[in-house]
């Protein structure tokens, strides 16, 4: 304070008073601020309602298949149904609205923190992984209570190379990233993850299947832009983490009621399916088949019931890359 | 740069600290500066708008103080006045005035008159308009001298702490501080911390958590039925207040930190037993405006009952005018009116509204007046009370939100209401006076409310800041 600030001694003592007890105050905040955090973090991690909950919860196991990828191969694969018919043990880690930065996040915690192991990956792609450059606020959300686990952080950083130190600076002050996100991570989902008295919204094996059909008045065209290379890198980055860990990687697209413009994904496919051990392009396979879909991107549970048997046979009849069937053979 | 954002925090700390740090003779430079900038940050030509208000009316005041002839000075003052309220007029009333004009011809006519006008409404024009109208008025009154210093007039006008929505502030107590600035001392500015944390919880987890609730009800006029409208409006009632009162305790919580003092803007409303005590409770700074700007220069109570009633229900169709370029605020303003009428003519035969009675009655004419001032138009009136009267159909959740956001909403009103009233007992006021444990504990709690229950990412501006 400039020194006309004062009248006397008696206010430059009052206002170093109020100074010390202003620090004070601060560095108690921070702490019952960062224990709350801290607190949050751990109640949160031992949850099992959202999919990454459930994911960290799965822990030394080894699966056959895993099935990774966003809404549409968590809504249109029947994963008990695909154990029962490749005989294979199948866990499907897919997350709904999640984008490949997601799904790195996800199976670096399933492999590297969990220590779960698996001989193959069914992981889904389509255009709209590829083509926006990912969502940083949707991702520091998602993994919030895990944020500051190896995997995550890593996984976050190479996703988002030049917004993850700002994430980082705002972790510096606690419940901050708590509060912007506290309609998502909220008290009592907090509550919910250590009493589990509301059930997550997929199943036992990470499935959740939609009986719903789809609307005739709703749109029925999905047009496909452009891939950016940019989201390649990540999924490149996915397989990678794969292949270290000794893990097979089929690629695969879910069907579309109509997926247009086809021209840029086509061309981009050699490319995608490059970065896998075998491919398979399902998008086409139901086109216009109304009563198989609840939107236009998402088969319902009567679709995801015959997809399912057709994915089964793509993953029985696959032969694995070091020229031994596909598991369960 | 909403009050509710990281922005406003970091602005006021610099303010705040440029403000501790230079002498005491230019500190009045970093505050118009700061306010300046404040205020073009929503658009520069903003700036523009609010200088040429400042410049009009200063030169005003200058010019009457010059001039003996009281009939010259009344045509100075009013020409100040004209233009003043004509910078407020076209860009708050004239889209307004055109469409109104336009639905007479087009029913009597069959044809539209003028082409609509669609002007962006300056952040808080309403508000400085009549700060600025409160100097010129004053000064021609004689009640206050002219400031001859122009960069302190400025100040007076965009003093960014009660810039956008109040408390519109006085010349006798604003821009006496202004002229010689008070020293800011620790306990104003501990004050000040206490009124910008309780103001936070108010706007960001009371009002915008109710504002999800009454906007899913009032949006969708129609789609929920009986207790769940009723319950809106109710939650209304608790989120305008929450909205403003939180507004106005960051407004006169940051200008304390910089050592100004402004005036009170509510207290305690719902505690009102008569409209007449409702107005002397909610918005203060703009009733008080109204009595002192319009209502007295009226006729006040002079005359007969029938002009004291005449300048009741002008003044208060006026005040309802002012909230918004729209029918639904001329009616709510009128409702208003109507019953403080009421009020005056049965006060006149010994009916008094007092006690439980009169609180009842006050809470209910409040709440049903603020279905006009929260519906989005006018044609939604009859549609939201048919609904709000089909209580057979009726369902206490709202499907559309959370149902820990339908819980929350009647339980944060509660605790809000509870905690108000529980901070003027002595079992609350005691302890926070003598005990720092007990203060930072409550602060802590404060905190937590905020970041584990408030609403962000929505774009949650303050009701009135439309206005």
């Amino acid at each position: 304070m400039s020194s006309s600030t004062f009248n006397s001694d008696h206010e430059i003592r009052t206002w170093r008073v109020f100074l010390r007890r202003a620090a004070l105050f601060v560095a108690m905040l921070w702490v019952v601020l960062w224990t709350v955090d801290t607190a949050f973090n751990w109640g949160f991690s031992q949850g099992i309602f959202y999919k990454q909950q459930w994911v960290n919860s799965i822990r030394d196991q080894s699966f056959d298949l895993v099935v990774l990828g966003s809404s549409r191969s968590l809504t249109t694969i029947d994963t008990a149904g695909l154990a029962e018919r490749t005989g294979l043990s199948v866990v499907n880690l897919s997350l709904d609205g999640s984008g490949p930065a997601d799904q790195l996040c996800l199976v670096k915690m399933f492999l590297e923190d969990n220590h779960n192991t698996a001989k193959r990956i069914l992981l889904q792609v389509d255009h709209w992984a590829l083509t926006g450059p990912g969502n940083v606020d949707s991702s520091y959300r998602f993994f919030l209570p895990f944020r500051n686990r190896k995997s995550v952080s890593q996984s976050l950083a190479v996703a988002y190379p030049e917004s993850g130190r700002s994430y980082r600076l705002r972790d510096a002050i606690p419940m901050v990233s708590y509060g912007r996100s506290n309609s998502y991570w909220s008290l009592d989902k907090l509550a919910n993850s250590l009493h589990a008295f509301q059930k997550p919204t997929f199943g036992e094996l990470g499935s959740h299947l939609i009986d719903r059909s789809y609307p005739t008045d709703a749109p029925t065209q999905c047009v496909v832009p452009q891939v950016l290379a940019a989201q390649f890198r990540i999924i490149n980055e996915i397989t990678e983490v794969c292949r270290t860990n000794g893990i097979e990687v089929l690629m695969f697209t879910a069907p579309w009621f109509d997926r247009q413009d086809r021209g840029g994904w086509q061309a981009q496919l050699p490319e995608l399916a490059a970065l896998a051990d075998h491919f398979h392009d399902f998008g086409d396979l139901y086109r216009g088949r109304r009563e198989l879909f609840y939107d236009l991107s998402h088969l319902n549970k009567a679709g995801a019931m015959i997809f399912t048997e057709e994915l089964a046979s793509a993953v029985v009849g696959t032969k694995s890359v070091n020229g031994t069937q596909a598991v369960g053979q | 740069m909403l009050f509710n954002s990281v922005e406003f925090v970091v602005f006021l700390a610099v303010v705040v600290a440029l403000y501790a740090i230079v002498p005491q003779t230019i500190r009045w430079i970093i505050l118009l500066i700061s306010s300046y900038y404040f205020y073009m940050s929503w658009k520069i030509e903003y700036g523009l708008l609010i200088l040429a208000s400042t410049a009009i009316n200063y030169v005003a005041a200058i010019v009457m103080t010059r001039v003996e002839q009281e009939r010259t000075r009344f045509v100075i003052c009013s020409a100040a006045v004209i233009l003043t309220l004509g910078i407020l007029f076209t860009f708050k009333y004239i889209g307004f005035a055109i469409d109104s004009i336009n639905g007479v011809t087009e029913s009597l006519l069959n044809a539209r008159w003028i082409d609509p006008i669609q002007l962006v409404l300056p952040v808080g024009i309403s508000f400085f308009t009549f700060q600025t109208l409160s100097y010129t008025i004053d000064v021609y009154r004689r009640t206050f001298t002219a400031v001859t210093h122009f960069g302190k007039f400025a100040l007076y006008i965009v003093f960014f702490p009660q810039l956008v929505a109040g408390p519109i502030e006085r010349p006798q107590n604003l821009m006496s501080q202004i002229l010689s600035p008070p020293t800011p001392t620790p306990a104003l500015f501990a004050s000040g911390l206490q009124l910008i944390l309780w103001g936070a919880i108010k706007k960001i987890v009371v009002a915008d958590h109710l504002a999800l609730y009454v906007n899913e009800v009032y949006n969708n006029p129609g789609a929920n039925q009986g207790i769940a409208v009723i319950l809106a409006t109710l939650f209304f009632a608790i989120q305008i207040y929450c909205d403003f009162s939180g507004y106005t305790d960051i407004a006169i919580g940051s200008a304390r930190l910089l050592g100004f003092r402004l005036m009170q803007n509510f207290d305690r409303p719902y505690l009102a037993t008569s409209i007449q005590d409702f107005w002397r409770r909610w918005h203060i700074s703009l009733s008080t405006w109204f009595r002192d700007y319009v209502y007295i220069p009226l006729g006040g109570n002079r005359g007969t009952v029938a002009i004291k009633n005449r300048n009741l229900l002008l003044t208060f169709v006026i005040s309802g005018l002012w909230h918004g370029a729209a029918w639904t605020f001329v009616v709510w303003g009128a409702i208003h009116g109507v019953f403080i009428v009421l009020e005056q003519l049965l006060n006149r035969t010994g009916i008094r509204f007092q006690g439980i009675a009169g609180w009842a009655y006050t809470f209910t004419v409040v709440n049903l007046a603020w279905v006009f001032f929260r519906c989005n138009q006018i044609q939604d009136i009859p549609t939201i009370f048919t609904s709000a009267m089909n209580l057979s159909a009726s369902a206490l959740f709202v499907p559309s939100i959370s149902k820990i956001d339908n819980l929350l909403c009647p339980l944060l009103a509660i605790g809000l209401l509870t905690a108000e009233r529980l901070s003027t007992t002595s079992c609350f006021r005691v302890p926070f006076q003598n005990s720092l444990a007990f203060r930072y504990a409550l602060y802590v709690t404060g905190i937590l409310l905020v970041t584990t229950l408030g609403v962000f990412g929505r774009p949650n501006e303050f009701i009135y800041f439309q206005f």
